[in-house]
């Protein structure tokens, strides 16, 4: 069915559906101005790019030769990673596919519980910026994080408020809140909110959590729908997209190797929400230094549990052994773009 | 571009003929400002890239040889200069694309998915590089060997980016069904 919407589209396009209105006067007026002023106008050359190839090149041999001495000096051993690139992202970004979810084990022991305790208050405010075809691009957006002391449903709660705001060609972004019981950090609430700037489109996602299930609404301007299912919370079960905020609860150490249980309940047109482990192991111990300051990290590696049955891919994130708060996270698509993310600024200090 | 081009328009624009840039704008125009919406998905940065093309390019035909076709090499020009400028914007990161996605998902519960603006909102879902590979193959109807030019990567690169984009955009409309 899927294939045969795409084919007719396709077909419609191939045909000669246009964007409407068309190119008009007002184009050609356009360039005939800039033609009267004289004004030079440089297009690129259609002949093979060699020079990109030549730099690329030149690129992957710098990375190979730099992850090769990181490796040597700063990693311990470790079984070697397919570094395969498809996938979601897990930092920052709350859309797991279910569609892809296949049935899978996690590899290692499921974590029992989050440890509360190690959770601080404090703001987080992290940069971001990507990579291209090994050349660093401008800072194209900052995530802050603010964890507060609360209460929800007189249980004692952490409240993580989060903002997530990247810009292309206008401000895109998204605020999460999320009440956290203050024991075992298990969710009891959440809300999302989206906003494109551009568009005037909103959407506000709801979740509350009880013990046996979830509620999940969504309100757009159009329409607000609620759905109540039942969601069973297992031991150490987290909901993945910010799973960052859980990680002071997990006891990092060196070798430590652990699965976590994401409930994947994004969308209402799912039947069931779904639980599917993630896998993390330490892959080593690094100390970096970012705008907030020097610090010793874990170097963890996540799998993503949604590319299976194809290669294993995953993502970076460095957490400072101390407080277990996120560092630095590297994640890397299909297209090898890299996006990277550094914490540069801490207010009040959590950390040291 | 299926109204042919008047025979000499090249050389007659090399010329800075006013006149034959203006027919083959008429005629070429359309199809040309369709692939550049499609690749950026903006209304006016695919008429920035047609004009920069039309603007720069009786001096541009100073690079042209003259081998094959005159129409695919318009389209390559066309899409390496929208490439050059959305390099230049540095706008395109993954999970932007990824944001659009979701967006477009509810966007589509109130827009009729039969609507010519279908294919760009799912194109959307798509990341820049691969939406590239995935209009020049399926809606241009360019080959693996052309596109690997155009573009700059190896027929591989386009093949993997076609099987990625197509896979991308059945995962949208399976969760959209």
């Amino acid at each position: 069915m899927t294939e045969d919407r795409w084919k007719e589209v396709r077909t419609r396009l191939r045909e000669g559906s246009h964007p409407q209105p068309p190119p008009g006067r007002q184009l050609w007026e356009r360039i005939l101005g800039t033609r009267r002023e004289g004004r030079r106008v440089d297009l690129p050359g259609t002949g093979v790019l060699l020079q990109t190839r030549v730099r690329l090149a030149l690129s992957v041999a710098v990375v190979v030769v730099g992850l090769t001495l990181l490796t040597r000096f700063n990693h311990q051993p470790g079984e070697d990673l397919v570094v395969q690139t498809d996938g979601r992202w897990l930092f920052g970004f709350p859309t797991p596919d279910l569609s892809a979810q296949a049935t899978r084990r996690a590899q290692y022991p499921l974590l029992p519980r989050f440890d509360g305790s190690r959770l601080r208050a404090g703001t987080w405010i992290y940069q971001r910026h990507s990579v291209v075809d090994g050349e660093s691009q401008q800072v194209d957006g900052w995530d802050t994080v603010s964890v507060s002391s609360g209460v929800f449903g007189g249980e004692p709660a952490w409240i993580a408020a989060s903002r997530h705001a990247t810009y292309r060609g206008f401000w895109l972004g998204f605020s999460d809140s999320i009440y956290l019981r203050r024991s075992d950090l298990r969710p009891l609430r959440r809300l999302i909110f989206h906003l494109d700037s551009a568009q005037q489109v909103h959407v506000a996602q709801t979740w509350v959590f009880s013990a046996e299930s979830v509620t999940h609404g969504v309100n757009t301007p159009l329409r607000d729908t609620t759905v109540t299912r039942p969601l069973p919370l297992t031991p150490g079960a987290w909901y993945a997209g910010d799973l960052w905020l859980v990680l002071p609860g997990i006891p990092f150490a060196k070798g430590w190797r652990g699965s976590v249980n994401d409930i994947g309940m994004y969308g209402q047109q799912s039947d069931s929400p779904t639980i599917t482990p993630y896998d993390l192991r330490v892959a080593g111990a690094e100390r970096l230094t970012v705008g907030a300051g020097n610090y010793l990290c874990w170097k963890i590696e996540v799998w993503l549990p949604w590319t299976e049955p194809r290669p294993k891919s995953f993502e970076t994130v460095w957490v400072d052994q101390q407080s277990g708060i996120v560092v630095r996270f590297e994640e890397r698509d299909l297209a090898d773009i890299h996006n990277i993310g550094e914490l540069v600024a801490v207010s009040p200090s959590p950390l040291h | 571009m299926r109204t042919p081009l008047p025979d000499g328009l090249p050389e007659r624009i090399r010329s800075d003929s006013t006149e034959a840039l203006e027919a083959l704008y008429r005629v070429a125009g359309p199809p040309l400002f369709a692939l550049a919406y499609r690749l950026t998905l903006s209304r006016a940065d695919a008429e920035d890239a047609l004009h920069d093309l039309f603007a720069g390019l009786p001096r541009a035909l100073n690079h042209y040889r003259e081998q094959g076709r005159f129409e695919q090499w318009l389209k390559r020009l066309l899409v390496r200069t929208v490439l050059m400028q959305r390099r230049s914007d540095g706008r395109r990161t993954m999970r932007e694309a990824e944001y659009a996605t979701e967006l477009a998902q509810f966007q589509g519960q109130y827009e009729d998915t039969a609507s010519s603006g279908e294919a760009e909102r799912l194109l959307g879902c798509l990341p820049e590089k691969i939406r590239a590979v995935v209009v020049l193959r399926e809606l241009e109807g360019m080959s693996h060997a052309e596109i690997a030019r155009t573009l700059g990567i190896s027929r591989a690169a386009s093949r993997v980016r076609l099987v990625r984009g197509l896979e991308r955009l059945r995962r949208t409309l399976r969760r959209e069904r």
